[in-house]
């Protein structure tokens, strides 16, 4: 039978309606099915769990599913009893970030929205709208869900987003498809905005009122939505469940129609996040009664409620006047056009665009080998003391894996997972390498309050090679949790100092955790000679992980995000300000100015690789600004507003770096480009240096590459103010990859 | 004829030569370090070969005569190329860029005809269809594009934002590893792989996906079975796969043999069908013949000079036609001035000159393919008239316009042709005589 639709031929009504008239533009469809509705019947439509309406032959929607890295159990809008019975797992998202791969995430996103298709021809889905991309900023490293990120970096953060729903909805890596009326999959951008907070020490996500500065909404939270909505052309959004600067974010006509809708054009539906309707009165008070929630939510220009507030309460809403049919209606109308461009209203699905995907697609041999190319190409080596690794395959004669994380399949998922294709834990790939590799636990969970360290010190010490296996879980990092320390959990450090101390060799230590952790005693220690970040790497994680343990594989990951040492938990969770102030560090590697235990964009290789910029003269820019001013430094600045969009058009220059891979193994090298101004680093004002692009390369051993970025002005080298304006500043910039610097003066 | 099995490699060791009927071993063309599918025959002319970027040199193609050792002719593209890949008779190249840009250069003058962006990644393989009217690019971003030779040059298409390929195949999740087209003219099927682990079947005149075949390893090379209904494979577990075009079961596990126990991945393979013999190349810088039909391993090329570190990432077939006497062939190619073309140009040149410019096309010397096999290129452009009158958008008739203005210049090119050749056969005349008087 085919899955759920609305529209059959079969039906001799289906003639009468307009709305299934594919002729017709989507808006015009929208608003006929709306005019034919009850108001009891408009109510019912606004929750995530919509009724059918049988007499117009439309089926029940449900409009929460999740693909975060893969078609997933969470959300009720898919079921894995069917024919369907597992999905791709890839990476958690910090992890395939780390590949610095544009493409790559592309790519991916691509396989999910096939899958996801797969999955409804299955007949398995109620719904083809998925609650990803998580594109909330990687603010605080003891954030349980910044797993779920794409990390620290606004400008990085926003590439992917844009990767992500293009890939996920069907439009191509460029975006040049027109894809208005046909998505394959539906892809919404959350948690809209400033959204990084979960429990910590009592506050929680549902009432916490995040204090953010002008500055850091302009160019801190607000860049990937921004980018998700103009470039990735986002059919979704979710509004978080947070206050910001006092208001909810769900109730925010600034953030959800002037801002939003407004200035960004976002053609599609706003959806609530889990309750957070009810939250607006019952936890946070800032609405007075269930109706005036209702008000706010819909005069702001949420459309659905997960949940089922709504469905309770609009009705006496309408009838104290506190809205209006029209404010149900232009939510309604947001909801079915974007049903009506999943081709949810055009007759039998098998018969359409994506109808020709096979559920057998799910968990193909293409698409896992996707996933294990994601493992490998993220997961980053963090220290190779005299290149430990790779082992050679000959000369392991004994190897003892030792951890709580060397044996599990779930802890590789990462959450939002959806029951794996295959299962290969870490031990069972190391042994396919080595047969005969002894194993111990070491910890009796990754909690590892008791740790039976005698006994794995035993074992270390009769083997050749010894590779621990530890980290975080989702017993210690997940959404509504966050983490209060940044150690490794209880006796872990013990366990791996008092096996790196007696094995024969240095050690290699593997760490399975999505947020940083301080690793300073393993980083100084000379008995641990390599580390390696796998995050969450997902169904083929085992395996990535033993083939660059055995140089099968050229780790080329670096991180997405800033690893803190234990000290920086001084820091309160709560305080939201990036930039750095007296008595307060900053965050992120664009403000912070403590000490790190590794940096943004760390990761080493088993290449070498070297960077010389082609361009080398000095660079000198002239934008002729007649309305440049001056700021409170004696800065000369010209707005970026001013100078339009013809005007940042033009303000564009073209940068060139040799890469060299100079290692005796072909790697895949992600190159990064930063940018700071000579002033940069100075407090509360200007970032040490920022992000303006990344580009991912594959070298053989001995060959050279040119590598060309452009840099925008206006999109690159602007910094917000303190009224959150976005200016261009006149001075000294210096364009960094790795050790090299290239001066370029603008004057404007 | 002779047949000339030539392999490369990614590190610099040259260009190795071999007889394949006697395994005796010839030439040896340096410096080469080339990429895979970066090595190519031009006609029979001369060798090319993109090179991988060494210290202190960006991208370069060289050129070597089958006669000497060196490279002749140096190009310097504007970036790296990787794949290239001449047409069957040697008057165009066409180069594949790390940027996924693709550059078609005409071989006689060294003119950037046309430069376009292909893919959004690396070029990795370039293939011509048998009848050189289509090209055939795979890219590490996945996707096998189908280019029309003839709609490159159409602008008109182009401002209209149309897309510049005839067929998008978009099926591969990672990288294209290799690519090779059947002989069967419009009805050709591709046969693509890729590091998913996939060979895919394509229609090439209904752009759809015919079948897919799922192998137990990374499939690095392929090479297609002349009868058209089995294609080998070459895995990276050291297997050579044998996969039927026309097989029920989508999984390839018939294998044709392994270079050893405990080989190393294959990473080339090409087909020779005088003989019928398959040539597979590996990464320990083996090269292997095999006979296909008894599944056997026939023998083994081997350097002179000791076994080849460098892995093998090229293979190529060349048939050369034997001239009867060899000195006389050199006295004709001296009095005929340079014998390898000039190098590559790094960029187009305006549109006016390239229309009003008349390709001058070379003919191949003593070639045992018929002289007057160029006029299939023109009874392919009417068979596309033909078609194109059936049709009837306005958009077609711009197409059609187009094609009979090409037609015509097809026209002129053929008679330029033929001239050239009466000169030619003159001057082979001429030299005769002066050799009887000898």
């Amino acid at each position: 039978a085919p899955p759920p639709h609305s529209c059959d031929p079969s039906n001799p009504t289906t003639k009468l309606y307009q709305f299934c008239r594919t002729d017709l533009p989507i808006g015009k469809r929208a608003r006929d099915l709306v005019s034919r509705l009850t108001i009891d019947e408009k109510i019912s439509q606004l929750v995530n769990t919509a009724p059918g309406i049988p007499r117009l032959g439309v089926p029940a929607y449900e409009w929460w599913s999740e693909a975060l890295h893969g078609v997933a159990y969470a959300g009720p809008g898919i079921r894995f009893n069917g024919t369907v019975k597992a999905a791709t797992s890839f990476p958690q998202v910090i992890l395939t970030a780390a590949s610095f791969d544009s493409y790559e995430w592309f790519r991916i996103a691509q396989v999910i929205g096939k899958e996801a298709r797969g999955v409804y021809n299955a007949g398995q889905a109620n719904g083809m709208t998925f609650w990803a991309p998580n594109i909330n900023i990687f603010r605080d490293p003891r954030w349980g869900r910044g797993q779920e990120t794409p990390g620290e970096d606004p400008m990085m953060t926003g590439t992917y987003a844009v990767a992500y729903v293009r890939g996920l909805q069907g439009d191509s890596f460029d975006g040049r498809k027109t894809l208005s009326n046909h998505l394959q999959a539906s892809a919404c951008c959350k948690h809209f905005t400033a959204y990084d907070l979960d429990r910590w020490k009592g506050i929680t996500r549902y009432v916490f009122n995040a204090q953010v500065s002008l500055a850091d909404l302009a160019e801190t939270y607000q860049p990937p939505f921004k980018k998700c909505i103009e470039e990735g052309r986002a059919s979704g959004i979710m509004c978080a469940y947070n206050r910001v600067n006092g208001i909810p974010s769900c109730a925010d006509p600034n953030l959800l129609t002037r801002t939003a809708r407004g200035q960004w054009a976002f053609r599609g539906y706003i959806t609530s996040d889990c309750d957070a309707v009810s939250i607006i009165y019952d936890a946070q008070g800032y609405a007075k009664s269930p109706e005036d929630a209702v008000a706010d939510v819909l005069k702001a220009g949420m459309d659905v409620n997960c949940g089922s507030y709504l469905q309770k309460h609009t009705k006496s809403a309408l009838q104290q006047k506190k809205v209006s049919e029209t404010d149900i209606d232009r939510a309604l109308l947001n909801l079915f056009s974007v049903r009506i461009r999943l081709g949810l209203f055009n007759g039998d699905p098998t018969k359409l665009p994506y109808g020709n995907i096979s559920p057998n697609e799910v968990c193909s041999p293409a698409h896992q080998a996707l996933a294990l190319d994601a493992a490998r190409n993220g997961i980053v080596l963090l220290k190779n003391n005299l290149k430990l690794l790779p082992f050679s395959k000959r000369s392991v004669s004994s190897l003892a894996v030792i951890g709580p994380n060397a044996h599990v399949v779930k802890t590789l998922l990462g959450n939002y997972a959806g029951p794996p294709c295959k299962t290969v834990t870490p031990l069972d790939a190391l042994r396919s390498y080595v047969k005969n590799a002894v194993y111990h636990q070491g910890c009796d969970s990754v909690a590892c309050s008791n740790a039976a360290i005698d006994q794995a010190v035993a074992i270390a010490k009769n083997a050749d090679h010894v590779v621990l296996i530890m980290g975080l879980d989702q017993t210690q990092e997940k959404e509504d949790f966050d983490r209060v320390d940044l150690s490794l959990p209880g006796k872990q450090q013990e366990l791996i100092t008092s096996v790196a101390n007696a094995a024969k060799k240095p050690v290699v230590l593997v760490l399975i955790c999505g947020g940083p952790v301080d690793i300073s005693f393993a980083a100084n220690n000379n008995k641990i000679g390599s580390i390696i970040w796998a995050g969450y790497p997902g169904e083929a994680g085992g395996i990535a992980i033993s083939e660059i343990i055995f140089g099968d594989h050229n780790p080329g990951g670096r991180l997405p995000v800033t690893w803190y040492p234990q000290s920086f938990v001084n820091i309160q969770m709560t305080d939201m300000r990036m930039r750095s102030a007296t008595g307060y560090p900053g965050r992120t590697y664009k403000f912070y100015k403590g000490p790190k235990v590794y940096e943004f964009g760390h990761g080493l290789s088993y290449s070498a690789y070297s960077y010389r910029f082609k361009t080398l003269a000095e660079t000198n820019l002239y934008l002729n600004q007649s309305k440049a001013q001056t700021n409170s430094d004696s800065v000369r600045y010209t707005l970026v507003s001013e100078m339009g969009k013809e005007g940042c058009d033009v303000a564009k220059t073209k940068v060139t770096v040799e890469v060299e891979n100079q290692g005796e193994m072909a790697g895949k090298h992600p190159v990064l480009m930063f940018a700071r101004h000579e002033r940069g680093g100075e407090d509360g004002k200007r970032a040490e240096k920022q992000l303006v692009g990344f580009k991912s390369i594959v070298l053989s051993n001995g060959e050279k590459a040119e590598m060309e970025f452009e840099i925008g002005l206006c999109e690159h080298l602007s910094r917000a103010n303190e009224f959150g304006v976005m200016v261009l500043e006149e001075g000294k910039y210096f364009l960094t990859v790795g050790d090299s610097e290239l001066p370029l003066i603008v004057n404007v | 004829m002779e047949i000339t099995v030539i392999a490369s490699s990614s590190i610099d060791e040259g260009i190795g030569s071999w007889d394949l009927k006697t395994g005796t071993e010839q030439l040896q063309f340096k410096p080469c370090a080339s990429p895979a599918h970066g090595l190519t025959a031009v006609g029979e002319k001369f060798l090319a070969s993109s090179q991988l970027s060494a210290r202190n040199t960006s991208g370069s193609i060289f050129y070597w005569s089958w006669t000497k050792p060196q490279a002749e002719v140096k190009s310097y593209p504007v970036e790296p190329i990787k794949a290239l890949a001449a047409n069957n008779e040697g008057t165009y190249l066409v180069g594949g860029g790390i940027s996924g840009d693709i550059y078609l250069w005409e071989v006689a003058t060294g003119k950037l005809l046309k430069k376009w962006h292909g893919h959004y990644r690396s070029v990795t393989c370039l293939v011509f269809s048998g009848d050189d009217s289509l090209l055939v690019s795979g890219s590490q971003d996945g996707s096998i594009r189908v280019w029309s030779l003839i709609r490159l040059f159409d602008d008109f298409q182009r401002q209209q934002g149309n897309t510049l390929y005839e067929h998008n195949f978009n099926e591969h999740t990672m990288s294209v590893t290799d690519i090779v087209i059947d002989y069967g003219g419009c009805n050709a099927v591709i046969i693509s792989s890729s590091e998913d682990r996939t060979c895919k079947v394509w229609s090439l005149s209904r752009g759809k996906l015919l079948k897919n075949i799922i192998f137990p390893s990374v499939i690095n090379a392929l090479a297609l079975d002349p009868g058209g209904c089995v294609f080998y494979a070459g895995a990276r577990d050291s297997k050579i796969y044998i996969g039927a075009i026309n097989a029920t079961s989508e999984y390839g596990t018939q294998v044709l043999g392994s270079v050893s126990e405990k080989g190393k991945a294959i990473t080339c393979l090409a087909y020779c069908a005088d003989g019928n013999l398959l040539i597979s190349g590996s990464e320990d810088g083996v090269v292997c013949v095999w006979d296909p039909k008894s599944l056997r391993h026939v023998r083994t090329l081997i350097h002179a000079k000791g076994s080849r570190k460098g892995p093998v990432n090229n293979i190529q077939i060349v048939r050369k036609t034997i001239v009867a006497n060899s000195n006389k062939t050199q006295v004709s190619w001296k009095s005929r001035g340079a014998l390898i073309p000039p190098p590559l140009e790094k960029y187009e040149r305006p549109v006016e000159d390239t229309m009003d410019g008349i390709v001058t096309v070379d003919p191949p010397p003593f070639s045992d393919v018929p002289v007057y096999s160029s006029f299939l290129s023109a009874d392919l452009i009417d068979e596309q008239v033909k078609e194109l009158q059936q049709q009837g958008s306005a958009a077609t008739e711009m197409e059609m316009e187009r094609l009979k203005l090409e037609y015509k210049r097809s026209l002129q090119m053929n008679e330029q042709w033929q001239k050239n050749y009466e000169n030619l056969l003159q001057v082979v005349m001429e030299e005769e005589q002066i050799g009887g008087t000898n």
